[in-house]
């Protein structure tokens, strides 16, 4: 990694872009604005602390983070984190096996596979809510929160309940400062997206299932009308045509923006060139699978770039790389991070940094951070101690202004949901707003 | 509010708070309000909170007034900015 220049760090306190404030920031100062900013608040002490080791440092410490025994510690409480997404699969099966029982016999009650399957997903967003609390590298828990919102996902709807903690833990977490492309990438093959964008659902047009068709023909020869009847039904349940969700909110939530440039046809487009990509069924581990025959292998254009007949799988990866390499996509995740990082009204400097830094290291999310952090915006009056928090922020650094532990007991997480944030629970794509406006007049920091 | 009074109190289900290791009990309603100002909101308390503080705490014994300064500072405005 570029290490931060001491000039920079002067830069940074004193010198100011033409709208920025001129200010000048003793180091607690410095330390007060990062350890709110960049971290979910001070501990007892910290302030101190960070501004006896210089900002500077401390800095480079978080875009780079080592291990962190204090969150490995508490992660190791959370049955949760010990199950890969096939073994979490194998439990939401059993049970939805046990709850059909139940139904049907209603003296049966208290299934310990139910039970397991309650407290699991109680843990879910405990585990978030406490790892902000404890974690030492604090900026990789802001800038996981920050793209788990990006790329939101529902918990209550269908498979997420065994898909989205893979997405978080293995999907977003580890590359919330590599490469945006590579992000983006992973975020499509990953199953809890697939399913909560119904791209699952999306098959070319007239395109029908080879098991579907083998059953027909066997059907055909035994001439069971029955069977007829049951395949009908089977048919009625399977997709049929393109769905058009994920390419949509792809290209308006996840790179381009609402206003980056693209058209209802371009959206049509770029779902046809992601039919196919889907999950396998719970009983086969839930895992991201692309289906050939459900791919539409026509001509497509997207924002004027043809995609050739006859393609498969690589045009949707060219596809997702092609997005998040557009000027558009710079732009729009770029502002996102600033209003996360800066201001509710992201000032032009701070965002013209960050999207100088996207241009020359290929979409690197720690330099496009650290550009941010390093432009006379992030430091200015205008930026100062605007942002209302939003009740994680609130929380979580209340906790931590006290010096409070937590485990995993879910207090933290239904705390938040009493506020009007239940993490993973924002049924809509766009995640939860990060601004003031959003938040002030909620039931969330007033809460009587 | 409720949720920064609980957890200055220690009574936030699945939270652990030991003021003792970072406010310590007094009976000097100043120190106390110093102690908050430093330690809660990195001495950006307003004349409006301090009296908020001085007002809801007239009256309490040293502990309660403590948990109670605590949690006005965490659900005060200064602390709800960053």
């Amino acid at each position: 990694m570029r290490r931060i220049t001491q000039a920079a760090v002067v830069v940074l306190c004193l010198a100011c872009a033409p709208g920025a404030q001129a200010r000048v920031l003793t180091a607690r100062d410095s330390a007060v604005i990062v350890l709110n900013r960049l971290a979910y608040g001070p501990r007892p002490g910290e302030i101190e602390r960070v501004a006896a080791m210089g900002v500077r440092r401390w800095l480079e410490q978080q875009l780079t983070p080592g291990k962190d025994p204090a969150r490995e510690q508490l992660e190791s409480q959370f049955e949760l984190l010990k199950l890969e997404r096939e073994e979490l699969a194998e439990r939401h099966l059993a049970a939805r096996a046990a709850k059909r029982e139940q139904r049907r016999d209603s003296t049966r009650t208290g299934d310990p596979a139910m039970q397991e399957m309650r407290e699991l997903a109680g843990e879910f967003p405990q585990i978030a809510a406490a790892r902000a609390v404890v974690a030492e590298n604090q900026l990789q828990e802001i800038l996981s929160d920050f793209w788990i919102n990006h790329f939101n996902i529902f918990l209550g709807k269908n498979a997420e309940r065994y898909l989205l903690p893979s997405f978080v833990e293995e999907t977003v977490r580890p590359r919330v400062f590599g490469r945006f492309e590579d992000l983006l990438v992973a975020t499509a093959e990953s199953p809890a997206m697939m399913v909560y964008l119904d791209n699952t659902m999306s098959v070319a047009e007239g395109a029908t299932s080879p098991r579907l068709e083998q059953a027909r023909e066997r059907n055909r020869r035994r001439g069971s009308v029955r069977m007829d009847s049951l395949l009908a039904r089977l048919e009625a349940r399977l997709p049929s045509g393109v769905n058009e969700n994920y390419a949509r909110e792809l290209l308006e939530l996840h790179t381009l923006g609402v206003d980056g440039g693209y058209t209802q046809k371009d959206i049509e487009n770029a779902a046809r060139i992601l039919t196919g990509w889907g999950v396998e069924p719970a009983n086969r581990g839930g895992g991201f699978v692309y289906r050939d025959w459900a791919h539409d292998r026509g001509e497509k254009t997207v924002l004027g770039v043809r995609f050739p007949a006859g393609r498969g799988r690589e045009e949707g990866l060219e596809l997702l790389r092609m997005l998040a390499r557009h000027p558009a996509t710079m732009q729009h995740v770029t502002t996102r991070l600033c209003r996360k990082l800066v201001s509710d009204d992201p000032p032009a400097g701070a965002v013209e940094a960050g999207v100088a830094a996207w241009r020359r290291s290929n979409g690197s999310i720690r330099e496009v951070v650290k550009a941010i952090v390093l432009s006379p915006e992030f430091w200015s009056e205008g930026a100062s101690r605007t942002q209302l928090k939003t009740p994680l922020e609130f929380v979580v650094s209340s906790v931590r202004a006290v010096g409070g532990s937590v485990g995993t007991e879910p207090g933290l997480a239904r705390a938040l949901a009493r506020l009007g944030q239940p993490l993973y629970l924002q049924p809509v794509p766009t995640g939860y707003e990060e601004t003031a406006e959003a938040w002030t007049n909620s039931a969330a920091l007033f809460e009587p | 509010m409720n949720v920064a009074v609980a957890i200055a109190a220690d009574r936030l289900p699945g939270v652990r708070v030991d003021l003792d290791r970072v406010i310590p009990e007094t009976g000097d309603l100043n120190r106390l309000l110093a102690r908050v100002d430093e330690v809660i909101l990195a001495g950006s308390m307003s004349e409006r909170t301090e009296a908020v503080i001085r007002r809801e705490t007239s009256g309490l014994g040293a502990r309660e007034a403590r948990a109670l300064a605590v949690g006005l500072g965490l659900g005060g405005p200064e602390f709800q900015v960053q």
